[in-house]
């Protein structure tokens, strides 16, 4: 058996969530799934639990937002999808750091305040976005690896032009080229997959 | 730059990132829009790779680091000479996955190892063994694996939470041993396990890795004259160069280098130096005792690390999972094997054997185990046997070699023989094969009178196992004592020794087991001159020959003079004194009556053959071969003479029908059952042969208290095979009442009262139940304080309470609780599983009494201790979440009670049978109502169906269909809905 395919990383969390209503969609649910598992995953580390842990997580907080979603407990008009999830995660990830005994510092640690909990949220929204647009870059055929590492080293990792043209085989103003071409898809990259994200209304 | 010629992007990069621009740039902006347009731009681009860059290192791929397509890696785990490994995230499924990249320019062994891990780790399947998911070759010729990804710390890093650290490490450390013993279950030999290959989670979890060098059955992947492992953790085989002879041995003796740096916190000799001088430590130096490095190391603990480390591989522990369950008896204050003599292990190695299997049926799970043991110990503790277990280690002194011949045969062939091994026939074959090889290497000829007894004891083992038994082993078995008679004549030229005389009686044995009667005649003819000569015809040994020879006259249907051999035989034993020459008597009473049957006059065999299996049911232990046989005997003259004696004793027991035939088939049972043969008949047939034959035991061996107490308790592990609860309720119970008329051991007395008291509790025999419970409170309250350990005196009255809780019989139960806990808690602290056991049958008997908020509190607090403590065993986990669980469902908080049941439910599914039915009945009632109560309608259907499989299990366990009266139904509380 083969696990469905997220369906395009671009569609919005609203065709998305139009598409669950069908429990046959299984490509529409891996999509949800791809897109919220590794933030809610990320945030519940934040908060203090191990890996396996915030795979648990990840696991009740998505099965309870499907479950919810199909039973008509989401209300659009209510808030954002993402705010949702967040609500369901937070309660997750407390309730099993209740379990595990460190109930009594969760009134007192700031970590846990919903301002917080959300700010942290978005910055692994972001890092998932960014992880999702670079693997779209990596797999984009009109981009080849040498001008993707060249890319990589001067505008991600700080490496200066001519340290990366020499790393690349590639002479300095190619270098450059590289930068600024790939710089620009990848902006367009994460504006188009950020508000796909956040695009539920 | 020219003025008319547009910014290069090195130009652009430097603007957009804020630099100022030279006079020249400046005139061209000022002219060229399109620039003008570019460096906006640029700027914007720098703004955007600002606010990224420090995410990015978060999700860039490391430098250096793979691509591999389907995958995102995200960090480095380790990097070492193996290759790296990465952390990495698989995009379709957003699992975490681990991922080993071995170069293109790495050795050709890296490589070599890599493909070998991923073969090796595909056929192991076991949840402390990483799993591997699958390998790939890269473009360029790299390879990667990628398997599962274990958040944890190598095991030398690992920080146990529990209070008591070496305990807890001894736990993990058992795990490890059992995937060890998996592995080499299946085919598979480490080779390299350190501490690095291990990582332990925060929850302790180990998980081995890295089969990089693990060698496998059927390959020979063996990179010969390379030194395979880690010098700190290689074995002496190993450090020797001989990768022939590293077999799963060597891992045992890494496990054993692993164990000492637990306890003492330093490995067992320094290492340094070169290759060659680290394996001649490795290979000559003894290790540092434990308790010389760490004082505070346990003498047990130390005996089982000095066991392991064993230079010699025979003498370490014969797998991994004998290390693994010796370190278990450490830790559950059980003697352990590493230091045992040779007479007791046979006797423990029963009793520990037979806890095993009753452990899976406890209801109680660990605390029955326990008592299970302490029965079998209590009854042999009891006054009529301590006279036969005096006279046993009376023999044992006067024959130490022997038993260490006979240790040194059981450490081969028991092992082996465990229950649990899949194919016990060809396990006992192999060992056996072993032991003849190493007796014929040599291995024993540092001790010659050992190498000698080794022979002796290993023919009279394979006699009396009984002829049909794998050929090539009677073969060994007759060439073993052939070569051990040579060396014999070889060291004796005059011919007239007792060694030889006795060598030469053992291969009479053999000789009469595979059927060459004439020469085992003549065999033990030549014995019996040599003791003739010898001046000693009259002594024991001679009888016994004189005896075979009455045997090998049987077998050959010589019935006239197999009876006068018999008669002749059975006067010369009774002329001599002690156990041994009284069993002998009844056999060669037995014997005499076998030949008189034969020539037809079985009126004169009847007392004879009654008269033997009389003796025989006093002097051996139940269903002992001999005793079968002479059973057999009995039912064939009963079949001769319908209105005999023994036709009417038979039949008391075996009530009308065709005698012969079923006495036989009793027979058989009880000698498959005793000898474990593949295929051995149901327990229960086992059981109900053992009812019979306690019948006529009782009947012809007249009120032989030393006899009903000694089938009792075989009656009792035979109703424990057959899960028939209620029967092993009611031995325990005769067992008890039989002890209590003796006036005996008061402790063994109390160890049966409550082994039966569990099993009525848990079988819906309320009464019977509180009535034991209330008895033995009343023996511990007799028992002087200072004969008792008070841990054992503390939790058996907390076991009572519990009973009196189930009952509902809280008041009496309330005091016996209390003290208990008391008790516990002075003598292991309130910071232990057991105190915080204690802590919860007092809450759960407080919301018997109507306090259900108060017990509630309780409660909770014993859950979240035993959570947090891996050392926990897991019945007691599963028995304060039952409770727990059931006090929040009672309490109508359905959510919270929902998720603590689920939580034990999981667990459980994991150990089936380790709860009893009546509990898996609360469980699941509990969920059902808590899914009604939340209105999950799915929920409601999985756990109806859940209860439908148990009541069907428990139908065919049980075969009744209507469930017990609800012992187990916990105390109703007050408010419930």
């Amino acid at each position: 058996m083969t696990s469905p395919r997220p369906s395009s990383p671009t569609r919005t969390t609203t065709q998305l969530l139009d598409a669950l209503r069908d429990p046959r969609d299984e490509a529409s649910w891996a999509s949800i799934d791809a897109r919220f598992r590794p933030v809610v995953q990320g945030l519940a580390g934040r908060m203090g639990l191990n890996y396996s842990e915030a795979e648990e997580a990840a696991q009740q907080t998505l099965a309870e937002f499907v479950r919810a979603y199909r039973d008509n407990r989401y209300d659009r008009a209510s808030g954002r999808l993402s705010s949702w999830i967040l609500g369901i995660a937070r309660n997750t990830i407390l309730g099993q750091l209740k379990r595990r005994g460190a109930a009594e510092i969760l009134g007192e640690d700031e970590r846990f305040s919903d301002a917080h909990m959300r700010s942290a949220w978005t910055e692994e929204r972001d890092l998932a976005v960014l992880g999702e647009a670079l693997s779209m870059l990596r797999d984009d055929s009109g981009v080849d690896d040498r001008t993707l590492l060249a890319f990589e080293l001067t505008g991600l990792r700080g490496v200066p032009a001519t340290e990366a043209a020499s790393q690349c085989g590639m002479t300095v103003d190619q270098v450059y080229v590289a930068k600024s071409r790939i710089t620009r898809r990848l902006r367009d990259l994460v504006r188009e997959l950020t508000d796909a994200f956040e695009e539920d209304r | 730059m020219p003025p008319d010629s547009c910014l290069s992007e090195g130009e652009l990069d430097r603007l957009g990132a804020g630099a100022d621009a030279t006079d020249a740039e400046r005139l061209h902006l000022e002219a060229c829009e399109h620039c003008r347009a570019r460096v906006a731009g640029a700027k914007q681009d720098a703004a955007f790779l600002t606010r990224v860059r420090p995410l990015a290192s978060a999700v860039l791929a490391p430098e250096g680091a793979p691509r591999v397509p389907g995958y995102r890696i995200s960090g480095v785990v380790s990097a070492g000479t193996q290759g790296t490994v990465y952390r990495a995230m698989q995009e379709s499924t957003s699992r975490t996955v681990a991922i080993k990249f071995v170069r293109t320019g790495d050795s050709h062994r890296q490589r070599m190892r890599a493909e070998r891990e991923v073969e090796i780790a595909a056929r192991l399947h076991h949840p402390n063994i990483v799993t591997v998911f699958e390998s790939r070759a890269l473009p360029g010729g790299s390879i990667v694996v990628v398997m599962e990804f274990v958040d944890g710390v190598p095991l030398d890093r690992f920080e146990p939470m529990a209070t008591d650290r070496l305990r807890a490490l001894l736990h993990v450390f058992t795990r490890v041993c059992e995937a060890i013993h998996y592995a080499h279950l299946n085919g598979v030999i480490h080779r390299d396990l350190k501490p690095d290959n291990i990582l332990v989670t925060r929850e302790g979890h180990p998980v081995v890795l890295d089969f990089g060098i693990a060698k496998s059955r059927g390959s020979h992947a063996t990179i010969t004259g390379e030194f395979a492992g880690t010098p700190a953790y290689a074995s002496p085989e190993q450090a020797s160069g001989k990768p022939d002879e590293v077999d799963g041995l060597s891992d045992v003796y890494a496990l054993g280098v692993m164990l000492y740096q637990m306890a003492c916190g330093s490995p067992p000799y320094e290492l340094s130096g070169s290759i060659m001088e680290m394996a001649r430590v490795i290979v000559e130096r003894e290790p540092v005792p434990p308790r010389r490095a760490n004082p505070g190391v346990a003498p047990d603990l130390e005996a089982i690390i000095l066991r392991a480390l064993r230079k010699r591989k025979e003498e370490r522990y014969p797998s991994a999972a004998a290390l693994g369950r010796d370190v278990e008896r450490f830790l559950a204050g059980q003697p352990v094997e590493a230091r045992s003599g040779s007479g007791w292990y046979l006797l423990r190695k029963a009793l520990a054997m037979n806890a095993r299997r009753i452990a899976w049926v406890g209801a109680l799970g660990a605390v029955l185990a326990l008592a299970g043991v302490l029965v079998a110990i209590g009854l042999a503790n009891s006054a009529a046997l301590k006279r036969r277990v005096a006279q046993q280690r009376e023999l044992a002194r006067a024959e130490q070699i022997q038993s260490a011949a006979v240790t040194e045969i059981l450490r081969e062939v028991l092992p082996a023989t465990d229950p649990e091994h899949p194919v016990i026939g060809a396990a006992v074959s192999a060992g056996l094969r072993r032991l003849y090889f190493r007796l014929e290497t040599g291995g024993l000829a540092f001790d010659p009178a050992l190498d000698q007894a080794t022979r002796r004891i290993w023919g009279s083992v394979y006699t009396s196992i009984g002829a049909g038994k794998a050929a090539q082993l009677a073969e060994y078995a007759e060439d073993s004592l052939r070569n051990g008679l040579i060396r014999l004549h070889i060291e004796h030229p005059e011919g007239d020794h007792p060694a030889i005389a006795g060598a030469t009686f053992e291969l009479a044995g053999i000789l009469l087991v595979r059927g060459r009667l004439a020469e085992a005649e003549a065999a033990a003819k030549d014995a019996i001159a040599i003791y003739a000569r010898l001046g000693e015809s009259r002594g024991l040994p001679a009888a016994r020959c004189e005896g075979l020879l009455a045997r090998v006259l049987l077998a050959a249907k010589r019935w006239s003079e197999a009876r006068d051999q018999a008669r002749e035989a059975a006067d010369l034993f009774t002329n001599l004194a002690g156990r041994d020459s009284d069993l002998g008597r009844a056999s060669m009473e037995a014997a005499e009556a076998q030949a008189l049957l034969m020539l037809g006059r079985a009126v004169d065999a009847e007392p004879l053959a009654r008269r033997a299996l009389a003796r025989q049911f006093a002097l051996l232990s139940p269903a002992d071969p001999e005793q079968l046989e002479s059973l057999v005997l009995c039912a064939d003259i009963a079949g001769a003479l319908p209105q005999g004696t023994l036709a009417r004793e038979l039949e008391a027991a075996w009530g009308p029908g065709d005698l012969t035939a079923r006495v036989r088939a009793d027979a058989r049972t009880l000698a498959a059952a005793e000898l474990r043969t593949p295929g051995t008949p149901q327990p229960r047939a086992r059981y109900d042969a053992l009812r019979r034959a306690l019948a006529l035991a009782r009947n012809i061996a007249g009120d032989n208290d030393a006899v009903s107490v000694a089938f009792l308790a075989s009656i009792i592990r035979a109703a424990d095979d057959a899960t028939l609860s209620v029967e092993w309720a009611k031995a325990a119970h005769e067992a008890a009442d039989l002890l209590a008329r003796l006036d005996d051991d008061p402790l063994a007395q109390l160890v049966c009262l409550e082994q039966a008291a569990a099993l009525y509790a848990l079988t819906g025999f309320e009464p019977e139940s509180c009535a034991l419970a209330a008895r033995a409170v009343d023996i511990l309250s007799s028992i002087p304080r200072h004969a008792i350990d008070p841990l054992v005196l503390a939790n058996a009255r907390r076991r009572a309470g519990w009973y009196l809780t189930i009952a509902r019989r809280y008041d009496e139960a309330a005091p016996v609780l209390d003290q208990a806990a008391r008790e516990i808690e002075a003598q292991v602290g309130t910071e232990h599983y057991l105190s915080a056991f204690a802590r919860a049958l007092i809450a759960f008997n407080q919301a018997g009494r109507g306090d259900a908020p108060g017990a509630l509190a309780r409660t909770e607090r014993a859950w979240a201790f035993v959570r947090r403590d891996p050392t926990v065993p897991t019945d007691t986990l599963y028995h304060i979440g039952l409770m727990h669980g059931h006090l929040l469902v009672g309490s109508g908080r359905f959510e919270e009670g929902h998720d603590v049941l689920v939580e034990v439910w999981q667990r459980l599914r994991y150990d089936a049978g380790e709860l009893r039915w009546a509990w898996r009945d609360l469980l699941i009632d509990d969920l059902l109502r808590c899914a009604r109560a939340l209105g999950d309608a799915d929920d409601e259907a999985r756990w109806q169906s859940e209860a439908d499989k148990v009541r069907a299990g428990r139908t065919a366990e049980l075969g009744t269909p209507a469930p017990p009266p609800s012992p187990h139904d916990a105390p109703d509380i007050a408010g419930e809905p």
